[in-house]
């Protein structure tokens, strides 16, 4: 089994009312496991937020982070995780 | 030929000789630079020495809207205003919203270029097509919300839109900024030039309306923009409601929100005490800019003493940064207080709070006593010696009138080794992103026309994860020199210039920007651009304004950071242990010259220019 450490800010945050969570998964899970345990433990009004965008041209809905990497230039949600990675899920910001 | 969109009329004021002449705009210059940044970078480029004072009666202080400023584009009403900055001595565009610039049309103009120097203190008084020059004698040390309402008063009309400095404009800190309504064209000491022409404001009103050219091409287009807005997954549903204070839980949470002058970056966390949440318990509301259907300036009520009853509009990000982050600053009111004062002073929020960060650490260090703060313990965190400070700076008075103008000059003025601990690129402080920890971010402060700003080269793919044009590696120094390319040539095409608030590339528009900009043009002013013609404009407006620089002496040794960025990693957090060291900058100015088609020195080349249609920049330059 491997642990690791998803933060959350913003929306997300204030849906599952906590900004860190630890997830024990079995070895070789990926990003993807990690948005179903996510979507399983805090049900549909955070799932929503996991639903792939149908126009990949599009704004993205959801920028996930892998050790402060953008999991667009790793594996996307296949990216298989390891013990202690460092995962950041978070919807969109701009603005600055 | 246009036939919409422009009023096709530039005014050209002297107030030497307190006369002034319309001049047509040449299509020419419109299809080249659109408008906005596109126009006054051209016309300082052609009018301006590049060797001049920037304080002295050569410079000159323009103004321009764009071809969409005006008309029912969404998220227009912006303008550009240039003048060779005394903070940098090189370009200094700066841009702001509100509702002058739509006024500005209005009036008549695309474009307003200020020459000389007044005789007495004098304001304009400009109401379709008749221009007054009028004594501004009573406005002198008048804050800048006070001086717009005496001269709305004066003039018998509430519906005024004034364009004005405050005190610290008048003194000629380089830190003055230009204020109009409650916006700001911050950065860079714009307001020093109109103090130093002993102009105190500009009031503008009129009734001509815009002309679109083609009407059905404009709506679809318009639609097409206003769809994308309404699908953004950002800007309806979290920006319309927080602002920008949302990027403080981003860039914290990446690990690259810069904390007290950047020696703990990642090491505390902000966002608790300053991100959104914090700082919307202090929410009385939101405002927008003309023409604007998102309202995302947020009205904002200090609720604690001894702030308690100052409002301002913002906080915006980077003020949370630079009074807050920056200076060790945790208290939303004092932030609130800071960023009220600044405005009304005329001094721009985030240079200053960077000089006070910079003073902080001196007294940290020791080389700052109290003797030389006049008693203010100028320890990081303290908020009520950084609000005093802002005071001081805004009056020039004791230490404040050693940082009013920057921290490059403070720390001249200071030496003992303050140098290195003086955060600037090309004298301009930095903005509010450890760019350690977001490559192209950084190399788009290096090599920025107008020294370290954030928003010329914004890298939308590390601080905000879009995929546009591809999806990068924050961390990774290769590749970095194209991408910044394009980020600065798209900034500029698609917000700097038509002009547009940028925020709409950031949330709506990037999958099809240039294809939006052209759309758009070619609806309100008839002009054919293709999406590549549109980017190109982006291209040719940062090559004019590098070889302005070029002119004025800057070289490869300008596109540089701060010696902390390059050999003191991101102490602590998810951006921890990465820094800029000076071979990897190196790697990515190399990159970025040969992206741009410039020498190894960074200098653009004559094929270069004459490509882009700027050959008279090569005969200036005194290319072969």
């Amino acid at each position: 089994m491997i642990t690791v450490r998803v933060r959350t800010i913003g929306l997300l945050k204030s849906l599952i009312r906590q900004g860190e969570l630890d997830f024990e998964l079995p070895e070789d899970s990926t990003v993807q496991d990690v948005l179903d345990a996510m979507a399983q433990t805090y049900g549909p009004q955070v799932a929503v937020h996991f639903v792939e965008a149908e126009d990949r041209s599009a704004h993205p809905p959801l920028r996930v982070t892998v050790n402060g990497r953008d999991i667009a230039v790793l594996g996307d949600r296949q990216t298989v995780l390891s013990d202690g990675d460092d995962i950041l899920v978070l919807t969109p910001i701009a603005g600055g | 030929m246009y036939s919409g969109g422009y009023t096709g009329k530039i005014l050209r004021v002297d107030l030497s000789n307190r006369t002034f002449t319309e001049e047509s705009l040449p299509v020419e210059t419109a299809c080249d630079f659109i408008g906005g940044a596109g126009f006054t970078v051209k016309y300082l480029f052609d009018e301006v020495p590049a060797d001049c004072d920037p304080l002295g009666p050569e410079n000159k202080l323009i103004y321009a809207a764009g071809p969409f400023t005006g008309t029912r584009i969404p998220c227009a009403s912006r303008m550009a205003i240039n003048a060779k900055s005394p903070l940098t001595g090189a370009m200094g565009v700066g841009l702001s919203g509100g509702h002058f610039p739509v006024e500005l049309k209005r009036a008549g103009y695309d474009a307003l270029i200020i020459e000389g120097v007044a005789e007495k203190p004098t304001y304009l008084w400009i109401k379709n097509g008749k221009v007054s020059f009028r004594s501004a004698d009573d406005l002198q040390g008048l804050t800048s919300t006070d001086c717009q309402q005496v001269i709305k008063d004066e003039l018998r009309d509430q519906n005024v839109r004034i364009s004005c400095i405050g005190p610290a404009g008048e003194k000629l800190s380089r830190l003055a900024c230009i204020v109009n309504e409650r916006r700001v064209v911050g950065r860079r000491g714009l307001g020093a030039v109109m103090g130093s022409k002993n102009l105190k404001a500009i009031a503008l009103r009129g009734d001509q309306q815009m002309t679109i050219a083609d009407e059905e091409k404009f709506k679809a287009a318009r639609k097409r923009m206003l769809d994308a807005m309404k699908k953004s997954p950002v800007l309806y549903s979290q920006f319309a409601h927080e602002g920008t204070s949302g990027n403080v839980d981003n860039c914290t949470a990446l690990g690259i929100f810069p904390t007290r002058n950047w020696t703990t970056t990642g090491m505390e966390d902000y966002a608790e005490k300053i991100g959104a949440e914090a700082i919307a318990t202090r929410g009385v509301g939101r405002t927008a800019c003309a023409e604007c259907p998102v309202a995302c300036s947020q009205m904002r009520l200090a609720q604690t003493p001894p702030y308690t009853g100052i409002m301002t509009e913002g906080p915006e990000y980077e003020t949370l940064y630079s009074f807050g982050g920056v200076t060790g600053v945790v208290s939303p009111d004092a932030i609130i207080a800071a960023d009220r004062a600044a405005d009304e002073y005329g001094i721009d929020t985030m240079s200053a709070g960077v000089t006070i960060a910079f003073a902080m650490e001196l007294f940290e260090r020791g080389i700052l006593t109290v003797e030389d703060t006049g008693g203010l313990d100028l320890s990081f965190g303290n908020h009520e010696s950084m609000v005093q400070m802002v005071r001081m700076m805004g009056e020039r008075e004791g230490l404040g009138d050693v940082l009013a103008d920057g921290v490059r000059i403070a720390a001249q003025r200071i030496g003992r080794g303050s140098e290195k601990y003086a955060l600037h690129v090309k004298g301009l402080e930095l903005p509010a992103y450890d760019v350690r920890g977001a490559k192209a971010h950084g190399l788009g402060y290096a090599t920025s026309y107008t020294g370290a700003d954030h928003n010329k080269g914004y890298a939308i793919q590390e601080i905000f994860g879009l995929p546009f044009p591809y999806p990068v590696d924050r961390f990774a120094v290769e590749g970095k020199g194209a991408l910044t390319m394009w980020n600065q040539d798209a900034r500029t095409a698609v917000g700097d210039c038509p002009t547009m608030c940028i925020f709409m590339l950031d949330t709506s528009v990037a999958p099809f920007l240039f294809e939006n900009t052209a759309g758009l043009l070619a609806g309100a002013t008839g002009l054919e651009l293709s999406p590549d013609d549109v980017q190109r404009v982006g291209e040719r407006v940062n090559n004019l304004a590098r070889a302005f620089n070029t002119l004025a002496g800057l070289t490869r040794a300008d596109d540089d950071l701060p010696e902390r960025l390059k050999t003191e990693p991101i102490p602590a957090g998810p951006a921890k242990g990465h820094c800029i060291p000076q071979k990897d900058l190196d790697l990515m100015l190399d990159e970025y010259y040969e992206a741009r088609g410039w020498t190894p020195d960074g200098v653009p080349t004559r094929a270069k220019l004459e490509e882009l249609r700027l050959g008279y920049a090569a005969d200036k330059l005194g290319l072969a």
